[in-house]
């Protein structure tokens, strides 16, 4: 097979493994990306923290309510399976292969003739 | 999902969790991150990457530019790689979410089928098309037509297609205002799909007798179902668009939305030529289509783009396509093509993707 002649740019449709789409990316935009998500997350880890002291402030939670709480069976079975769905999501990603997901079959291209 | 019913008992809903819901939203404005800021980005890094050398002329100079520029690199896995967020990632995908409620889903809509009776002709001896079966069109695995769900999915899906990212049904309603403004008795939606495009029209045109074709049978039943909801009877059949079984001068309008760059230009040009056998005199032939208006190389290379990027293949060659030469060789005595005005304001900025868009009216 010949070597495409642009690293993204396509000029026909993919009908074999999934190309690489980015080449250029540099790791500093990458790290960048990580660092913004971790922003992210600690305001959602702040927010949480709040939102448990205003609850104990209110009486509705005691003070280790969340840090003492065990979940029953059958919430236990429930953390886990929302738990393993969670790593399968990431881990599916990362682990992806190249197949894709849609198929074009090569003889597509012989329908690009204009008519008369 | 139509607002106006979502609390009917009778309406088939799939359940959407609050986080499938949370990452359909992400999704949505990922995507207008997309059209949006990293376009405009791309725009300017082209412009400064070609500096004061005298600018690409064609769409082949355009694209080594293109090739090096980050912002296309990811602007093209974006618009792969949304698609396939949207569809096919476990738990939240489009695909695993139908799926969750799969036989319930398959009962209801074979039930709406067989209550129809000749309001809905399937056939199942219909050979699909070559050019229809080659391409998983917008990266739905196995196409629009070969799970009893399908339907279903690509009405879930739409909603993160057009650019009306909050009504999905409003990129009807800009259609119909370009209508002339006239009753039509009968009429053609083509390539109906879910059929939301013939509720819409219902809606607006009460007095029209509607009817629906498509070459996907798991669509079909799922306009039939849509249709029983609204208390509406559509007229839908399984046909291919270029061997209809309607007599000659049936319609006084057949309509579409888009459908042109799914189509090869020989197979395009020979369904023209059957819509105009089955319209009647003055019927007209209406609907808006994208990739062939006016812009720079690099905006027609980016265009030309999707059509590899999203399995959208045969937009490669319908952007080349002679729409009016083919018109008035198959017979049609007028042949308008017009911008589409909904997107043709000061508003929309230039290089959008809108701008390209036509809006095409031919007159048996």
């Amino acid at each position: 097979m010949s070597k495409p002649p642009f690293k993204t740019v396509r000029t026909g449709p993919v009908t074999g493994d999934e190309p690489d789409w980015i080449h250029d990316l540099p790791v500093d935009n990458m790290v960048g990306a990580i660092t913004a998500l971790s922003a992210e997350v600690y305001i959602l880890k702040e927010r949480l923290r709040a939102m448990e002291r205003e609850l104990v402030r209110r009486d509705t939670l005691t003070p280790t309510a969340v840090e003492d709480h065990e979940p029953t069976e059958d919430e236990r079975a429930e953390n886990q399976k929302d738990l393993d769905a969670f790593v399968n999501r990431i881990w599916t990603e990362i682990m992806r292969d190249r197949k894709t997901v849609a198929n074009v079959d090569p003889g597509a291209v012989d329908y690009f003739k204009q008519p008369d | 999902m139509p607002d106006s019913l979502r609390n009917d008992k009778d309406i088939l809903e799939v359940p959407e969790s609050r986080d499938f819901r949370a990452y359909h939203a992400f999704l949505r404005s990922c995507r207008n991150f997309m059209e949006g800021p990293l376009v405009q980005q791309m725009g300017s890094a082209y412009d400064e990457s070609i500096g004061d050398v005298a600018a690409p002329q064609t769409i082949e100079e355009a694209q080594p530019v293109l090739d090096d520029l980050l912002e296309f690199q990811l602007y093209s896995w974006c618009f792969r790689h949304f698609q396939r967020f949207k569809y096919h990632r476990p738990d939240y995908g489009i695909f695993d979410t139908v799926n969750q409620d799969r036989d319930h889903i398959i009962a209801e809509l074979e039930s709406a089928a067989e209550s129809a009776g000749d309001d809905l002709r399937l056939d199942d001896s219909l050979e699909l098309p070559e050019y229809y079966r080659f391409v998983d069109f917008h990266q739905h695995s196995g196409g629009v037509h070969s799970d009893p769900l399908d339907g279903l999915s690509y009405e879930f899906g739409r909603r993160t297609t057009n650019p009306a990212h909050m009504d999905p049904n409003l990129i009807y309603r800009l259609s119909y205002s370009q209508f002339p403004d006239r009753a039509f008795d009968k009429v053609l939606d083509w390539g109906t799909g879910h059929g939301a495009g013939l509720i819409e029209w219902q809606k607006i045109h009460p007095e029209s007798e509607c009817y629906g074709v498509d070459l996907s049978a798991p669509c079909l039943k799922l306009a039939q179902k849509r249709a029983q909801e609204h208390g509406f009877k559509f007229k839908l059949s399984q046909q291919d668009i270029e061997h209809l079984d309607f007599e000659d001068d049936t319609f006084d309008c057949i309509f579409h939305l888009f459908m042109f760059h799914e189509i090869p230009p020989v197979n395009l040009k020979n369904a023209l030529r059957e819509a105009r056998r089955v319209l009647k005199p003055g019927g007209l032939f209406i609907g808006p289509e994208f990739g062939q208006g006016d812009g720079s190389p690099m905006f027609r290379a980016v265009q030309q783009s999707h059509a590899w990027n999203n399995n959208e293949t045969y937009t490669a060659a319908w952007i080349d396509f002679d729409m009016d030469k083919a018109a008035r060789d198959v017979g049609f005595k007028t042949v308008s093509i017009e911008p589409f005005k909904p997107y043709h304001s000061d508003k929309v900025k230039k290089g959008s993707r809108v701008t390209s868009w036509r809006f095409y009216q031919l007159e048996k």
